[in-house]
């Protein structure tokens, strides 16, 4: 096996300048991100002002509070290598995940620097042990226009589209859309009338954290601007057949826009989706699919995967993509697009 | 401990402490005590056998690390408890008694949450507008995060109650809960309504033996006694 650094030799000739990341977090910017849900997997503990830290769950995370905490200006690439610790319900699951990770933050120009770091990914696999691989392109924008063009009320797109990387929740999300099994008729028709008694009330009264105002425009949404439509089925059926879309990356845009014609969406998708446009690049297999970068909540835009085989197993040797809300989300000031991919070295 | 002792754990009081016992009156166990307020007690004619008497958590740790072999609590305490608990204790019985639901209760006045996509909804208008996780007051923070995360709830944070979890709502502690309901009165009390498929668990009083304890004969004795 070649050396394990070698890829930072590569990094280094591409203008990837090493960082250092912080061994700890303060665990609300890893829960801003995921959710209190994820703290079931934070190895966390508070300090003497009762402030909540935690290992480093995901070296992304780390490397954007450092973009923040550094007051970062302008175009800039950088890469580090360490661990991320994070427990599992799997009991054989390593609780150390080794990563090497790069990113290009604040992108001018964001289709040349997603070729960058997909280029960058190509030629760090080139130099490794692995004869073949398959490299998975995928556009998560192309999904969120997909299901803005849907008829269907926009409280649900907005579900839909929050929980593109949560598969087995989208799965039941768009069966309980398909059957109408979420609403509750009787109870509807008592609230109904619970709700013309609490208009009488002052609207900025407080119940449980939420405003009556709130409480009503919500139920007056639900109930009565977003009535079901008998299309709700016709549209999960095109969510699932999207999801099905797997060819080679140069049919791509031409099988997109042929399922969009057939389905009476209005939408067109151009070749600017997609930042490699070769089917083969030697020994590697270029593939678009519209199911992959499904476990990172983060993604935005475009997402990709390079997968090996290793004893006749595949595994995800380095997988990456667009986060253009993140730095925002974790509390900078503005939006500042980036895009990034990690490299699992436990693979090496 | 001697290990040729049996030791049965049981409720140390209120209504589960009586129906336990009358689980030991079945199977013609007779339970002596030295007093009313003593915590262990024999078996008469089985000399090997020690009767403990605690709280009911306490009962699924003490079968987890091995302090009893045998032991009868909730069913909600041994799903909560720790996956390094709960692993070495098998469920040999459930009770028809000691019912009570692990629920999911919303204030009344949140008209338009009647079930868990709405609450998870909820949650993002939490995380957007108001800039904070949604909160839930809980007692059984493993439940309710197992629940939430099937739900495809994320945005929420925990909040610890030892007790009272239905006024945590009223008194701004949380936004909502999770607690044991038997009939639902207190909820109603406490103006809280439980959502549709807000049912986490339905619990009820168990006959547990912890796995380590299978393997000795007494012990499969008393359980076919039990059982």
């Amino acid at each position: 096996m070649k050396s394990k650094n070698f890829f930072e030799k590569i990094l280094k000739s591409k203008g990837f300048k090493s960082i250092e990341l912080d061994s700890i977090i303060e665990s609300r910017y890893v829960l801003k991100r995921s959710g209190g849900n994820f703290r079931q997997y934070l190895f966390s503990f508070y300090d003497q002002n009762f402030k909540e830290w935690s290992l480093r769950s995901d070296l992304s995370i780390s490397s954007v509070t450092k973009f923040i905490k550094d007051k970062v200006n302008g175009r800039t690439k950088w890469y580090y290598t360490g661990e991320a610790y994070r427990k599992s319900k799997i009991r054989s699951d390593s609780v150390i995940k080794k990563q090497t990770g790069f990113e290009i933050y604040a992108s001018k120009n964001e289709n040349k620097d997603d070729e960058e770091i997909v280029q960058t990914s190509i030629k760090i696999l080139k130099k490794t042990n692995f004869k073949k691989a398959q490299l998975n392109i995928g556009n998560i924008e192309i999904f969120y226009a997909l299901v803005n063009r849907l008829d269907m009320p926009i409280r649900w797109k907005e579900r839909i589209q929050r929980h593109f990387s949560r598969e087995i929740y989208l799965n039941k999300l768009l069966k309980k859309l398909s059957t109408n099994s979420d609403i509750n008729f009787g109870v509807v028709e008592q609230d109904k009338k619970k709700a013309e008694k609490l208009r009488k009330k002052n609207p900025k009264q407080i119940f449980s954290g939420r405003s009556l105002k709130e409480i009503l425009d919500r139920f007056d949404i639900k109930n009565y601007s977003d009535p079901r439509l008998n299309s709700n089925k016709k549209n999960v059926k095109i969510i699932r057949d999207y999801f099905k879309i797997s060819c080679s990356i140069d049919k791509a845009p031409k099988i997109l826009n042929k399922f969009f014609k057939k389905n009476n969406l209005n939408l067109i998708i151009g070749t600017d989706y997609f930042p490699i446009r070769k089917n083969n690049l030697k020994n590697i297999k270029v593939l678009f699919s519209t199911n992959i970068g499904r476990n990172v909540p983060y993604y935005s835009n475009m997402v990709f995967n390079m997968q090996v085989k290793i004893k006749g197993k595949k595994h995800t040797f380095i997988s990456g993509g667009r986060y253009n809300f993140l730095i925002k989300n974790l509390g900078y000031k503005k939006n500042v697009p980036a895009v990034g991919a990690a490299i699992d070295l436990n693979l090496l | 401990m001697k290990k040729d002792i049996i030791n049965i754990a049981i409720v140390n009081k209120g209504r589960l402490k009586i129906r336990s016992e009358n689980v030991f009156k079945k199977a013609k166990l007779k339970i002596l005590t030295k007093s009313d307020r003593s915590l262990v007690a024999s078996i008469k004619g089985y000399p090997s056998i020690r009767v403990m008497y605690m709280n009911a958590t306490e009962i699924v740790e003490a079968l987890g690390t091995g302090v009893c072999d045998i032991g009868i609590s909730g069913k909600d305490l041994w799903r909560e408890s720790e996956a390094s608990i709960q692993s070495k204790i098998f469920l040999i019985k459930q009770y028809e008694w000691g019912n009570s639901d692990l629920v999911v209760a919303v204030s009344t006045s949140w008209l338009d949450c009647v079930n868990p996509t709405d609450l998870e909804e909820i949650s993002f208008e939490f995380f957007n507008k108001k800039k904070r996780l949604m909160r839930c007051a809980t007692k059984f923070k493993n439940l309710t995060n197992e629940w939430m995360s099937s739900r495809g709830i994320t945005q929420y944070d925990l909040v610890t109650s030892l007790g009272a979890t239905e006024n945590s709502v009223e008194i701004s502690k949380a936004d909502f809960i999770t607690d044991l309901s038997s009939s639902g009165e207190t909820l109603r009390q406490n103006n809280l309504k439980v959502i549709d498929d807000g049912v986490i668990l339905k619990s009820s009083a168990c006959l547990f033996v912890a796995k380590n304890s299978m393997k000795k004969k007494e012990v499969k004795k008393i359980i076919k006694l039990f059982t």
